[in-house]
């Protein structure tokens, strides 16, 4: 038995990459606009995981449901936490990075006590196998790549095409500018803040049942977006798709010639050179 | 005979005997400290060591506590978490030992049990550790230190061999995690893969935790081996592993040669199931003791059992007979009666013993178990029982 | 009036391992004592106008440095933590050389990076690091009495040295400058002067003195592995110096003090600790962005004011 090797390598960077601009799409849109340090955002994902799988199989609704609600649910909870929270430390760069730290210490923890040991799974509405030149992959793997490209159309045509995403835009180009064209700054930052964690919670409603669902799972999406969005450029959703299929490609290849370690450390590596011959990212400035 | 009942001396000796009727047993405390990781990616394990050690509290404080000489000690746990960190385990072992004033201490996790060892030596403290530490927890330096299971080594030692030689298997690829668990889980199967002359494929290892590991899956799988042994990888990772192997097409032989959670299996990859070995499973609970256990469990944490309870459930009811049979709490002399007790324990007769390998005894020894999941009749068929070398 | 203010310090670190004597709270004291070094030190960095997220990384040099050499070349660990020093120097100016042209959050992300790249080639690199499973048996400080007592006053009087150099630091010309880069780079730059340069010195500096703990952390506990050096080993430096206040220099000094006492004072907790630290953390940030150096302000007008909202320069 063989496997295509190198189709199945590209394959699975396709995989990967589509999965790490998920999850860094909503990490881009709140460091990149309202530059706030939020290393609360892989909780957030983690959340709208623990969501869905609550919805889904504790309390038995259909995927797409359970997802939906999950979607709302994590948008939701955007506003409180702008409310709540960042609101107070706007441009306060210190505080905000250690609060979102605080939180992301205390959500996890809280969560540890609810949930346990068994690390759980949610069962994927899309079961078999595709092949594509001899290269296996699921049907939800398929799922994630084509959720992901239909995402990303549509966080380009809001931000490109709507007021709301001009605004938006507007605010990240030029606050005071912004001000005095008379867009009210509050509303853009709850409204930032609902978008970028509901694109967390649709990353959690796509990726889910490729993986398992656990408290730390909110780890590699914040440290590998954080990669990805500083790659492509800050607060570019260009930058964030160009990024993610860097490292999703890096990282398919080198695991596949040699280690996943020595993956990380080639992302890594590759960020911090890239970081010191373009200091802003590829693609920074152009969303 | 009228000077026989009136001599003082007798008269003496009735009125110490009645003395000695009314000194009743006194119910003391043992304060037994518990340094075991319940925050973070460990914190499953950690957890199921806690519960382990509960339940056998329960049981040695209901049936008279631990007995020496007149006196019978209730045991109370003292447990702090040391989030698998080497540093916390050093601030934590220090707490124990100076301001709780313990002398037996659980331990988990080898990089504590390492940084710790001269504390414990210098203070005369019994530790029982579960971790995976080779000999580096474990040799004629840690005087005062034994480990509470089994190792890979020795798993690796009992089933590679019977597995190699019943698959007919030339070559086996290695794959494990890249923690301290892991290298030694790693070196322990290279090494006795060489020793039965099985070709090494692939060895790869990765962090726990890796977002998809379909890219090193790909690597090991393209090379084509008969078997694929998974190392330590566990938790949810195992399962998720096996799905995705098989997702790639792979038909050959899979090992889990960690403990793996059963229940955790079921939920995440039940379909892929079907001919995956696994080790340390047995057909049903391996004695009466053990399900006895499965039992308590249920019942008094009202949720599905946690198979690596019973690898830690005996560490005290050894302990227990060591300190009962030497007659004293003194921890020097508990700790040279420890390698001549042995118990009926959760797997079956329970020693300590490993001079041979690692210098030392104080290595708990048991019978192990290893399974295959037959995917059709749901359910796991024992394929093999084995024990160590008598003078291992 | 600084003056006075160091000698009552060495006062009070002169006597407090002999008033503690307990060996639990020696190593407490210990641990602490190395915190405030480094959060002082990161401290250095951000008065530059950087926030650095890879000092366990020097540390964990340090730390790797001196610990290798006494196992390969039976190096004295009095030489050894120099040496550890140094390394971590050369390497973060290597590593600086490109990279303080970054600014705010960019800087941010290449020292986590720096910090991650140290981490997993630790781990990978196993037959010359030990890989995961570390360094055993390092030797300990020799001609030291053994005990914590001895090993406590050794490290107040390191501390006592590291605080009285970086404060003396801040008022050099060199000092001055690092916080006229801080406040308005552009003009400096304008006005001639090599900041990139300075930028390095700084970064030398805090690097050295991180170096240095490390190594004196390696002899201390004798056993070290890569977990003890990652990003969030760097998190919890950043979490002392912020929590404490950036705005003064003793401000890491008590968020160490405040943050590591804390831990071992919520250890009981269990399960609730990171909850319990965690919103701790969330409650402090909230009304005291300054840090806890500036809780006058919450007390009145004017005192502590000044401190309420942390400098940052260039934008993110």
């Amino acid at each position: 038995m063989q496997i295509p090797f190198y189709t199945q390598i590209f394959v699975n960077g396709v995989v990967l990459s589509c999965f790490y601009v998920l999850v860094a799409l909503g990490l881009n849109l709140i460091m990149g606009v309202m530059h706030i340090v939020n290393f609360a955002q892989g909780t957030v994902y983690m959340l709208s995981t623990m969501f869905l799988y609550l919805l889904c199989v504790e309390v038995g609704l259909d995927y797409f449901l359970a997802g939906a609600l999950s979607i709302v649910a994590t948008a939701f909870l955007g506003i409180v936490m702008e409310r709540l929270f960042f609101r107070r430390l706007y441009g306060k760069f210190l505080p905000s990075l250690v609060m979102s730290l605080g939180l992301l210490v205390a959500i996890e923890g809280a969560v540890w006590l609810r949930f346990g040991i068994v690390s759980r799974s949610i069962p994927s509405p899309l079961k078999g196998m595709v092949k594509i030149f001899g290269a296996s992959f699921s049907f939800e793997r398929l799922g994630i790549i084509i959720g992901g490209l239909l995402l990303i159309g549509g966080l380009f045509v809001f931000i490109r095409h709507t007021k709301a995403g001009r605004a938006i835009r507007a605010v990240e180009q030029n606050r005071e500018a912004a001000i005095l064209y008379g867009i009210e700054i509050s509303a853009i930052s709850r409204l930032v803040f609902i978008v970028s964690f509901g694109l967390s919670g649709a990353a959690a409603f796509l990726v889910s049942p490729m993986l398992v669902v656990d408290p730390n799972i909110g780890h590699i999406p914040l440290l590998k977006g954080l990669v990805v969005i500083v790659l492509g450029g800050m607060g570019s959703v260009t930058g964030t798709l160009v990024g993610g299929f860097i490292i999703g490609f890096v990282e398919s290849i080198v695991s596949s010639f040699f280690d996943p370690t020595i993956a990380s450390i080639a992302s890594f590596g590759i960020l911090m050179v890239i970081l010191l011959v373009k200091p802003y990212g590829l693609l920074a400035y152009r969303m | 005979m009228h000077k026989a009942i009136a001599n003082p001396t007798i008269i003496v000796l009735l009125i110490m005997s009645l003395l000695g009727l009314f000194t009743t047993a006194e119910a003391k405390e043992l304060e037994i400290g518990v340094s075991v990781c319940l925050s973070g990616t460990a914190a499953a394990t950690g957890l199921g060591l806690m519960r382990g050690l509960e339940l056998a509290v329960e049981e040695i404080n209901s049936t008279g506590g631990i007995k020496v000489q007149n006196d019978s000690y209730q045991i109370k746990l003292i447990v702090y978490d040391n989030k698998y960190d080497t540093r916390e385990g050093v601030a934590v072992a220090n707490k124990l030992i100076y301001r709780d004033r313990v002398k037996y201490i659980v331990t988990m996790g080898a990089g504590t049990a390492v940084a710790t060892n001269d504390l414990f030596v210098e203070n005369k403290i019994l530790q029982l550790i579960y971790a995976y530490g080779g000999k580096k927890t474990t040799n004629p330096s840690t005087t005062y230190t034994f480990k509470i299971l089994m190792e890979p080594i020795q798993s690796y030692t009992i089933f590679l061999p019977w597995i190699a030689k019943k698959y007919n298997l030339k070559n086996i690829a290695l794959t494990s995690n890249d923690d301290d668990t892991g290298v030694v889980q790693a070196q322990d199967a290279e090494s006795v893969a060489k020793k039965i002359g099985l070709e090494i494929t692939e060895k790869v290892l990765a962090p726990r935790g890796t977002a998809d590991l379909t890219p090193m899956l790909t690597k090991i799988i393209a090379k084509n081996p008969q078997a694929i042994d998974f190392g330590s990888w566990g938790g949810s990772d195992g399962p998720l592993a096996c799905k995705q192997a098989k997702e790639l097409g792979y038909k050959g032989l899979l090992i889990f040669s960690y403990t793996q959670s059963i229940p955790t299996w079921l939920k995440v990859a039940p379909d892929y199931m079907d001919g995956v070995l696994f080790f340390g499973v047995f057909g049903g609970p391996p004695t009466p003791n053990a399900a006895k256990v499965m039992e308590r469990y249920k019942e008094k944490y009202k949720q599905e059992f946690d198979y690596f309870v019973w690898r830690n459930y005996d560490a005290l009811p050894v302990l227990r007979k060591a300190i009962e049979t030497a007659g004293t709490l003194d921890t020097t002399v508990v700790r040279d009666t420890m390698p001549k007790v042995s118990i009926n324990g959760v797997f079956g007769p329970t020693r300590i013993g490993g001079k041979s390998y690692y210098g030392i005894n104080a290595q708990y020894i048991y019978p192990v178990a290893m399974s295959k999941y037959d995917g059709k009749e749901k359910k796991f068929i024992e394929l093999y029982r084995g024990e160590v070398p008598k003078n291992y | 009036m600084k003056g006075k203010l160091f000698l009552i310090l060495a006062c009070v670190l002169a006597v407090l391992p002999a008033v503690i004597q307990e060996p639990y709270k020696l190593h407490v004291y210990i641990m602490t004592c190395l915190n405030i070094c480094l959060a002082a030190s990161l401290r250095v960095v951000w008065n530059v106008g950087l926030l650095s997220c890879g000092h366990a990384a020097f540390m964990g040099l340090g730390a790797y440095t001196s610990a290798i050499l006494a196992r390969d070349l039976g190096l004295t660990p009095w030489l050894g933590i120099p040496a550890g020093g140094a390394m971590a120097v050369l390497i973060s100016l290597a590593l600086g050389y490109p990279a303080l042209r970054l600014t705010g959050i960019y800087f941010v992300l290449v020292s986590f990076a720096f910090n991650e790249v140290f981490f997993l080639i630790a781990t990978r690199w196993r037959e010359f690091t030990g890989g995961p499973e570390g360094i055993v048996g390092i030797a300990k400080l020799s001609g030291l009495p053994s005990g914590k007592l001895a090993f406590a006053y050794l490290v107040s009087g390191a501390l006592l040295v590291v605080l009285i150099i970086l404060y003396r630091f801040e008022k050099t010309r060199a000092g001055r400058i690092w916080e006229a880069i801080r406040d308005t780079e552009l003009r400096c730059r304008c006005v001639g002067i090599q900041t990139t340069h300075y930028k390095l010195f700084a970064f030398g500096v805090s690097s050295f003195f991180a170096g240095v703990v490390g190594a004196i952390y390696a002899h201390y506990i004798c056993y070290i592995s890569p977990t003890d050096f990652n990003i969030w080993q760097s998190i919890y430096i950043q979490m002392y110096m912020i929590v404490g206040g950036v705005g003064a220099f003793l401000g890491p000094v008590l968020g160490s003090a405040v943050l590591t006492l804390l831990t071992e004072l919520i250890r009981a907790t269990g399960p609730l600790q990171s909850v319990v630290y965690g919103i701790l953390l969330v409650i402090v940030m909230i009304f005291l962005p300054g840090g806890l150096i500036s809780i006058g302000s919450l007390f009145g007008k004017g005192y502590g004011n000044r401190l309420r909202i942390p400098n940052t320069s260039g934008h993110m």
